[in-house]
């Protein structure tokens, strides 16, 4: 009996506080780039929340409430599946150009992340800029002794591995005009 | 005979100051678990000097200091084990193997036993500093986090994340004694210096519950920042650290009213109340930075590096008797 009700017990924990549950270790990961443009065109590019086309990975967005704090959208991902990401506008400051972001919802198999807040930030002048884009998460396996596919390790590579491509890619297009 | 430094009576220590100024007077010294970096940061706190960066395995997290003793003791989820940090020479002297995942910790205040709350067993252990062993545990509800012990060390508090709840325990048969339902998803839990009131940072609902100990019944919950930790208690006010709106919100703790919004670094954490209760410390995981508010007039009045990923859950905070005496037990020979 005891035996059940601590599987049950189990099951519980893994369901519905699922999206607030995680281990114990938060990461990071910090990617900056430069790029040779002006920081206002940057900034331009990266501050419309509800488009987020500057990212290869999403096929198309669908926001709601613009660009102001408390703004959603919907990340529909290009792949098998058509996999979304759903995310909200915490933070926005247009002087300081910067802002803030939280995933509210994805699944750990498109990204192996719990509790993901995202921050952008551009630097520079009339002519060149700096983009940092950090991240703070939990690993995609919320209990202890994870699967190597969710561990830290794992979860790390593929925040670093989006965030290396998508500045890459930014650079690239912003650079071209 | 050999008398190690912490442990000389009190007497012999208000003489020696007399005797000896160049001793210095107490100061507030930070031991700050840094869980990127796997290190403690200590950090001076009257001059917000970073002193050292300890290397500490297992990404440490939860941190609760012996007084007297002169003992940190760090929390690792990742490595399973608990460090010994001696706080005046500023090393590593031992590691408790306590398996789990042990993050929230409190030692009491005779310096034993030391409380650890384990993540995913819902367990905390009772361990004996001294034998380095886990001598027992008591059953508490889903992922406790925080932990708080009363100044007399009758009485402990865990806060179980995800049962919404705070668990209280009578330390003397280290069972739980009553449960007290709170605020969504409770992480920190602090206790006043009387041990009569209890606060919860609650992550879930983005308020305080305040709690009568005693009767073990909610008293009120005040409404804070989004994404609270945890909550530390300086000059008749709660300072709540709230890691997605970077602000620490405080409160008066006798009419619950909201005084204040904070602005302070980027994602902060652990937070706890200078010994002479004038300041208050917060930890910014982001930022890489600990900052002291004066709890007068709240503002920010210094600011000090971290290692990378600074968490200082727990009390951080050690009261150095006699900084400039000497760093050895050799001194007394």
């Amino acid at each position: 009996m005891l035996k059940r009700l601590s599987a049950v017990a189990a099951v519980l924990v893994l369901l519905p506080g699922a999206a607030l549950a995680h281990g114990p270790s938060r990461l990071k990961v910090t990617e900056t780039i430069e790029i040779a443009a002006p920081a206002d065109q940057v900034w331009a590019r990266l501050a419309k929340f509800d488009d987020a086309s500057w990212i290869p990975a999403v096929a198309k967005t669908i926001g709601t409430g613009g660009s102001a704090v408390g703004a959603t959208r919907v990340l529909t991902l290009k792949g098998e599946g058509a996999p979304t990401v759903e995310e909200e506008l915490t933070k926005i400051d247009a002087e300081a150009k910067t802002l803030t972001y939280k995933i509210t919802k994805v699944d750990p198999k498109v990204l192996p992340v719990n509790n993901y807040s995202s921050t952008i930030k551009v630097s520079g002048d009339a002519s060149k800029s700096t983009v940092e884009w950090k991240a703070g998460f939990y690993r995609g396996y919320p209990n202890n002794d994870p699967p190597p596919e969710l561990n830290d390790e794992a979860s790390e590579a593929a925040v670093k591995g989006l965030y290396t491509a998508t500045l890459a890619e930014l650079k690239k297009s912003l650079e071209a005009k | 005979m050999r008398v190690p430094l912490h442990r000389a009576p009190r007497l012999v220590w208000l003489v020696a100051a007399l005797l000896f100024p160049a001793l210095g007077s107490p100061r507030d010294i930070a031991f700050v678990p840094s869980q990127v970096a796997n290190r403690v940061t200590v950090i001076d706190l009257d001059s917000m000097q970073r002193l050292a960066d300890i290397p500490v395995d297992g990404k440490p997290a939860g941190v609760a200091i012996a007084q007297q003793a002169g003992r940190a003791y760090v929390t690792s989820p990742e490595g399973k084990f608990v460090t010994i940090i001696d706080t005046a020479l500023r090393v590593v002297v031992g590691q408790i193997e306590v398996g789990g995942g042990p993050l929230g910790i409190a030692v009491h205040p005779s310096g034993a036993p030391v409380y650890v709350a384990d993540w995913y067993q819902h367990r905390v252990y009772a361990v004996d500093p001294l034998r380095r062993l886990v001598t027992g545990f008591a059953t508490v509800g889903q992922s406790p986090s925080g932990l708080a012990i009363s100044s007399d060390g009758r009485t402990l508090l865990s806060a179980d994340r995800d049962d919404d709840q705070v668990s209280i325990i009578d330390t003397a048969t280290f069972t739980v004694r009553s449960v007290v339902k709170v605020g969504t998803r409770p992480f920190g839990v602090t206790l006043s210096a009387d041990g009569t009131r209890a606060y919860t940072a609650n992550v879930g609902s983005n308020d305080v519950t305040v709690i009568d100990v005693a009767r073990a019944e909610v008293i009120g919950a005040v409404k804070v920042g989004e994404r609270p930790y945890a909550v530390a208690l300086a000059n008749g006010r709660a300072f709540v650290s709230d890691q997605y709106a970077a602000t620490v919100s405080v409160f008066d703790t006798a009419t619950l009213a909201n005084l204040a919004t904070i602005a302070v670094g980027d994602y902060p954490e652990g937070i706890a109340a200078a010994s002479d209760g004038r300041s208050v410390l917060v930890v910014n995981w982001e930022s890489n930075t600990v900052q002291r508010i004066d709890a007068e007039t709240l503002k920010v009045t210094g600011s000090a590096e971290a290692a990378d990923g600074p968490r200082g859950f727990g009390q951080f905070i050690w009261r150095q008797p006699f900084p400039n005496g000497c760093l050895a037990a050799s001194c007394l020979d």
